[in-house]
């Protein structure tokens, strides 16, 4: 955009992290960028009358410390893997990506990034966690790109490594790197650990095209599955959210022949599925902010707090879609959100 | 624009021609789609003046800009330099607001603390810019607009010391006329920002939902219902205009909601 500034050309510090390792880090990497002293994040993160999508068009970064909770239950949003010790955590807010579906465009008031500088306390809650874990005989796994997509700002900013070193410490935990980057080149120097996920999500190249602009196309993603998958990784695949546009079953069976035409699906992990839903007070946040996407306007029904296809209509699409993966993956390795 | 030597340059460079039938000075060029109101030295006109404004351009997309001179902090800036401000303070309230600087621009930027009275001692209290107004267009303007469409330039006009009270009309319309190129490149800019995020319906197709509604007496529940349907259609179709329907004043309920639900179904097809 020629009228605006580039991305992460103002860095907006808290006067208390002006001494954490990793705001001086970022200061390092953004020598070129203004930087505005404030005193909470929320006062630049949170300020009424910004524009989410003009914002995305110019992100900037937010460097904070968080206070607790360091440490989420799994939402009911994501596959029930039957297990309670599946948590998530938010070390950064917000996301370099711009999917259309993305329920944080509803979740927060700003396109802004935000990334909290203690990591220790991060950790700290983990560690508390796993010693005292709800199911003893299950393994805890921790999300730590919900509400970002963390290997993609890994040449910005090198979170994922550090919680693969963390991982490395802590055998009894997992954690999840879900992302559609191709940033597994920036972590090649790291030596797999059987206790972390990379967890792609990978859609038909038409709904990369549609509905994920900024999010690298599905030729690259498939790349960097088959790159963590040389430099032996454990890695699942997320068929998520399935969109049914028109020829969807068409587009999608055809994906999926695709996909395990390129990877080996032997070294997948497992595989999630799900379609389109948000919650609902996410979703008409979005809608009242004139969305440029027909996604806000196709004819959903609401299922308590979830804005989601008819049921009918969604159990049939996953029952079909299940069919083909279940022929490259055992079915108990297929993880469906219904 | 606080004062009439601030004003007097752009005035003059944007051809902009004063509108008498207001009764505050209000100048606009039509063509260029620029208005300058005065407000003013303070905060206490800024508020009906800009309330004002606005009612006037009520369906259209305003960008404010507040434009002026302030004082300076001697050791962090000279007089005649044009700041774009990143952070405002109001030294009443201790408020602070953050525009939102999206705008690609080759300004120095600053912060400014907003007094209500002018400083010509203690000025080693402030960092770097003081003014009178900011923080008050700023609250006043953020109820109106994204704040990526607010923007605040200032020249510093003297460094709050005995020569403030002094400062003249011929040097304030110099220090703003020296920077008009600058001023005009900026605002050339920040306009092309406002075409970044045009709704999805135009006030044609706004006044064609009313005119539904009026004709059919759909509910407010129905006309949301539609309003979303012809959304979704000009996504579809960007360029199209909406489908003709002949829609005529229903003799029922049932009649209307026939109607309404074969508006939505052509406009779904």
């Amino acid at each position: 955009m020629g009228s605006l500034q580039p991305n992460f050309s103002h860095l907006y510090i808290e006067k208390a992290v002006s001494d954490f390792p990793l705001t001086k880090l970022a200061i390092s990497k953004f020598s070129n960028s203004t930087i505005i002293w404030i005193d909470h994040y929320k006062d630049i993160f949170n300020r009424s009358g910004q524009d989410f999508q003009t914002q995305k068009l110019s992100m900037n970064i937010i460097l904070a410390k968080k206070i607790k909770p360091f440490l989420y239950p799994a939402s009911d949003m994501v596959q029930n893997y039957d297990n309670p010790n599946i948590y998530y955590n938010t070390p950064v807010l917000n996301c370099i990506y711009n999917c259309e579906y993305c329920f944080l465009q509803g979740m927060y008031n700003s396109g802004n990034l935000v990334v909290f500088v203690n990591e220790d306390e991060f950790k700290e809650s983990i560690k508390k966690i796993l010693l005292n874990p709800i199911d003893p005989n299950k393994q805890t796994l921790v999300s730590i790109s919900y509400n970002t997509d963390l290997l993609a700002i890994e040449n910005i900013l090198p979170l994922t490594r550090r919680w693969i070193s963390f991982a490395e410490k802590n055998k009894s935990l997992i954690i999840e790197v879900r992302t559609k980057s191709t940033l597994i080149t920036s972590i090649k120097d790291i030596k797999p650990i059987y206790n972390v996920i990379l967890s792609w999500t990978l859609s038909p190249q038409v709904i990369c095209e549609m509905y994920e602009h900024s999010a690298p196309p599905l030729q690259s993603r498939i790349k960097a599955v088959q790159l963590a998958i040389k430099y032996g990784w454990r890695v699942r695949l997320c068929f998520d959210p399935i969109i049914f546009i028109d020829n969807w079953f068409e587009i999608y069976s055809e994906f999926i022949l695709m996909i395990f035409n390129e990877i080996d699906a032997n070294k997948i992990e497992d595989i999630t599925i799900g379609v389109f839903r948000m919650n609902k007070d996410y979703f008409n946040r979005i809608r009242k902010r004139d969305p440029k996407s027909d996604i806000y306007f196709q004819d959903y029904v609401q299922e308590g707090n979830t804005v989601v296809e008819d049921k009918y209509k969604r159990e049939k699409a996953l029952d079909e879609l299940t069919k083909i993966v279940s022929k490259f993956i055992p079915k108990n390795n297929i993880l469906v959100w219904n | 624009m606080a004062m009439k030597a601030e004003s007097e340059p752009l005035i003059e460079h944007f051809r902009l021609v004063r509108d008498h039938s207001i009764k505050f000075p209000y100048f606009i060029n039509k063509d260029l789609e620029i208005v300058l109101i005065g407000t003013g030295i303070g905060k206490k006109n800024i508020r009906p003046r800009i309330n004002h404004l606005s009612k006037i351009f009520e369906s259209q997309t305003v960008q404010y800009i507040n434009i002026g001179t302030a004082g300076g902090v001697e050791k962090n800036t000279t007089i005649g330099q044009i700041y774009l401000i990143n952070n405002i303070i109001d030294e009443n309230s201790g408020s602070k607001f953050y525009p939102d600087i999206l705008v690609k621009h080759n300004l120095d930027e600053g912060s400014i603390v907003t007094v209500d009275n002018a400083i010509t001692s203690g000025k080693n209290n402030y960092h770097c810019l003081v003014d009178m107004e900011s923080s008050e267009i700023f609250k006043v303007c953020t109820k109106k607009t994204f704040l990526h469409n607010l923007a605040f330039l200032k020249v510093v006009s003297d460094h709050m010391d005995s020569s403030t009270s002094s400062l003249d009309y011929d040097t304030v319309y110099n220090l703003i006329s020296s920077k008009i190129n600058q001023i005009d490149t900026f605002i050339d800019q920040f306009m092309e920002v406002r075409k970044l995020n045009i709704p999805i319906l135009n006030n044609y197709d706004l006044d064609w939902i009313n005119s539904v509604k009026k004709t059919l007496s759909i509910t407010q529940t129905q006309k949301y219902q539609l309003t979303l349907k012809v959304k979704k259609y000009k996504l579809k179709y960007p360029e199209m205009p909406i489908p003709d329907f002949k829609i005529h004043t229903p003799k029922s309920k049932e009649e209307r909601n026939k109607t309404f639900l074969r508006i939505c179904g052509k406009l779904a097809a």
